[in-house]
């Protein structure tokens, strides 16, 4: 288990840390192939926090079973110290989801889907009217808010999607690959959307392959391979003066070896 | 130095073979092969049995099939990929423009790809009776030929028209509008079929001779109606009319070749970017909230979504079907006909069969959003209650005007709420056992499903549901006959049969809803599937 303690958090104050996000034995197979392998995690509050890992290392089936989107074959995930699969009324209210295939609702414009995710959330119509236009103005949607979702690019689907699950300010935020196929100016909108999050007391758990973005971004990494979590902790400490990408091809062994494209000559 | 723009066409051709081949055996290791099994299933004994007629067919009957076979070839060919989107897999221009390959090289490829495969080689055999009727190595040479050359003018003209078309057919509105087309036309050969099967009696192969006459001058029905005077004898015409097919295959060809030369070095639009510019019946004020907002969504949804057009399209032809009788007993002055105004309740509500249908792929926004899944179902299945109800009154209502015959409005309308309710209850349950995804914006097929191999294991579930709605329909059935005798059964129906409709939605409906919550993680699995 990763980040139970205040030592672990490198932190000097006394009293234990409080966990948004705890998985305990997670385990997921499909068929033959061993998605997560027992893994156990530990998400301090109100921290940003990074899940990287090579493809197939079990990230998304991580982040689909915590949200109670994936039924694990074993193991448990609690949020907020509520069980999800015991008690999903009280930890759906408290999250919010960015998952990597972003299959909105296609055939409302960017502002309905918007407006019925508020409603969806239990906030008064008027409230989730007013959120849903101040959403399309800070995410830059305002040109596409009132055209269908199917017709939008993968940027704006980004940006939809991430307002859609923060609309009801939720206690902890999943992204998957909130990063991928958008363009710089989008990451920033998104990154700074994401800061003001955190600022405001959630606690944002995002998977990506993106280490230089991990590392600026997040305070805390956890490496996962072959579904199982092989490091982790404060960003500070576990990178120790090296770059993220280092640590993470020591972490999963990924180097070229020597005798590889020998046939890659000097012209 | 080599390049691949040194490769000679048959080295391409035989990589894009390969490729083709490997697509085509590879479907076979997913549950899409269960599609192209069902496809060759089908359309194999359709080939044998027009090749077998033909084979022994006499010589009026292969002059009047050859040009009709040729020309629905063809025009089945050019119409088909388009309404589907169902273009050759290896044609994916968006892959091969970065190529340092010459138009012509591309094409030759591309050409023997599109004629490898399950489409090309049954039509090909569909042509084999009139090969086997040719008499002479020269008139069965040109039979042979002149399949081929009907089959090759197909492909090519399919590629030209999916090439040439193929920025319109990325957007969206286009793909609707392809969507409602093929509904329209598949329904249209379906009314089609009735009539032929309903006036059988009077048919013969030669009265399709009008029909044949106008096919020889379509270019399918050329190289068509080429083979069939090979097979009879009629040699002379026959290799003109093989040599016009092969002219016009090679005009074919080379407008493809421009086109694929302007694809490859043009922006066909597919790279620019875009202009970015407490549930409803219970009292809880939040659950009526989202109730409306569901229900709102769906209003939405049946305005804007292709397949719900279809489904409306279907409705209207079911109608039209069933009022040819309607329109009948009217003029005979039947009053009792009012009570057909109860059916449309039962049929509207039940196309309600796949709730979870038209936003598969998005349910898991809805289903870490709500506590449960109860006010989703419910709001989606009243939805398609009210629409069975309001259309069954209005039905109901014209009639009675058009007939007088008001005696009947009363339990007609009882009754088309009640069946109304069944069919949307029925309908909640179905789309949880047996949901699936409509395609959003790849496949505008208005058949298609996005779980792969499904659709037939899915058909049968939702058609026992079809069943069970008409036989929790029976009291009601049997009340409507009773009221054409009797009014006081005809009052106590117009009563009772709402009341029985609701107690079954409400049946149907907490059980679906409890099979929803219970399975929530499952569903969405089964619905993000591809």
């Amino acid at each position: 288990m990763i980040e139970t303690s205040p030592e672990a958090d490198g932190r000097d104050d006394a009293g234990p840390v409080r966990l948004a996000v705890q998985m305990r034995g997670l385990r997921k197979v499909y068929g033959d192939k061993v998605a997560v392998d027992h893994l156990d995690l530990a998400v301090p509050s109100g921290t940003f926090f990074g899940l990287v890992g090579p493809n197939g290392a079990g990230k998304s089936t991580t982040l689909k079973i915590a949200t109670g989107l994936l039924r694990p074959d074993g193991g448990t995930v609690t949020i907020d110290d509520a069980d999800v699969w015991s008690d999903p009324a009280a930890v759906k209210s408290r999250i919010g989801i960015v998952p990597e295939d972003l299959r909105l609702f296609e055939r409302l414009t960017g502002r309905e889907s918007l407006e019925y995710t508020g409603l969806l959330r239990g906030l008064d119509p008027a409230d989730a009217r007013d959120r849903a236009s101040e959403l399309v103005e800070v995410l830059g949607l305002t040109d596409g808010a009132d055209r269908l979702v199917v017709d939008y690019s993968s940027g704006m689907r980004k940006k939809l999607a991430l307002g859609n699950a923060i609309l009801h300010q939720p206690s902890v935020l999943f992204l998957d690959e909130p990063f991928e196929s958008v363009d710089p100016l989008s990451v920033r909108v998104l990154r700074a959307v994401l800061e003001r999050l955190v600022e405001a007391g959630s606690t944002v758990v995002f998977s990506s392959h993106v280490m230089e973005v991990v590392e600026r971004l997040c305070d805390h990494v956890a490496i996962v391979h072959q579904g199982r979590i092989v490091a982790g902790g404060p960003t500070e400490r576990l990178c120790a003066g090296r770059r993220l990408e280092d640590v993470f091809a020591d972490a999963v062994g990924s180097s070229l070896p020597d005798a590889a494209l020998t046939w890659l000559q000097p012209r | 130095m080599t390049t691949s723009m040194d490769r000679s066409s048959a080295s391409i051709t035989t990589v894009l073979v390969r490729l083709k081949w490997r697509l085509v055996f590879n479907r076979f290791r997913t549950a899409a092969g269960l599609g192209t099994v069902a496809f060759a299933v089908v359309l194999t004994p359709v080939a044998a049995l027009v090749a077998g007629l033909t084979a022994v067919a006499g010589p009026d009957t292969l002059l009047v099939v050859g040009p009709m076979l040729g020309a629905l070839t063809w025009i089945g060919w050019l119409i088909a990929p388009v309404l589907i989107g169902a273009g050759t897999e290896t044609i994916d221009l968006h892959r091969l423009a970065l190529l340092p390959l010459a138009p012509r090289t591309l094409r030759t490829g591309l050409l023997a790809a599109a004629i490898i495969g399950i489409g090309p080689v049954l039509a090909m055999g569909a042509g084999l009776g009139f090969v086997l009727q040719a008499e002479g190595i020269v008139a069965t040479t040109v039979a042979a030929v002149a399949v081929v050359v009907t089959v090759v003018m197909a492909v090519v003209t399919s590629q030209v028209a999916l090439l040439a078309l193929s920025e319109v057919l990325r957007r969206r509105r286009a793909q609707d509008l392809a969507t409602l087309m093929a509904s329209v036309i598949v329904a249209a050969m379906a009314v089609a079929t009735q009539l032929m099967v309903a006036t059988a009696d009077n048919v013969d192969l030669a009265s399709f001779g009008p029909i044949a006459d106008v096919a020889r001058w379509i270019p399918g029905g050329w190289s068509g109606d080429a083979a069939a005077r090979a097979a009879v004898g009629d040699l002379d015409v026959a290799i003109v009319q093989l040599i016009g097919a092969m002219a016009l295959t090679g005009v074919v060809a080379v407008s493809w070749n421009i086109a694929l030369r302007r694809a490859l070095t043009v922006n066909d639009g597919g790279y620019v970017p875009r202009q970015d510019g407490a549930p409803l019946l219970t009292r809880e004020r939040a659950g009526r909230v989202i109730g409306r907002a569901v229900l709102a969504k769906e209003l939405r949804y049946l305005r804007r979504h292709p397949r719900y057009r279809i489904q409306v399209v279907s409705q209207a032809i079911v109608l039209a079907i069933g009022g040819a009788p309607v329109v009948q007993a009217i003029r005979d002055g039947v009053d009792e006909v009012v009570l057909f105004g109860a059916v449309p309740g039962l049929t509207s509500g039940l196309m309600g069969s796949n709730l979870l249908g038209a936003d598969g792929r998005a349910l898991w926004a809805e289903a870490v959003a709500l506590p449960s899944l109860r006010p989703l179902l419910r709001a989606r299945s009243l939805a398609f209650a009210g629409i069975g109800a309001i259309g069954s009154i209005v039905i109901t209502l014209i009639l009675a005007v058009a007939i007088d015959g008001w005696r009947f409005a009363a339990p007609a309308m009882g009754a088309g709420v009640g069946m109304a309710l069944i069919g949307a209850g029925v309908g909640a349950y179905v789309s949880v056992i047996a949901p699936t995804t409509f395609p959003e914006d790849s496949n505008p097929n208005p058949f298609a499903i996005d779980q792969p191999g499904m659709g037939c294991i899915n058909g049968l579930i939702t058609m026992a549901g079809v069943v069970t709605g008409l036989i929790f329909a029976i009291p009601l059935l049997v009340g409507l006959a009773g009221a054409r005798s009797s009014t006081t059964i005809g009052l106590a129906l117009a009563l009772v049969a709402p009341l029985y409709g609701a107690a079954v939605w409400l049946v149907a409906a907490k059980r679906a809803t409890a099979l929803a919550d219970r399975r929530t993680p499952e569903l969405v699995a089964e619905l993000s599937r591809t």
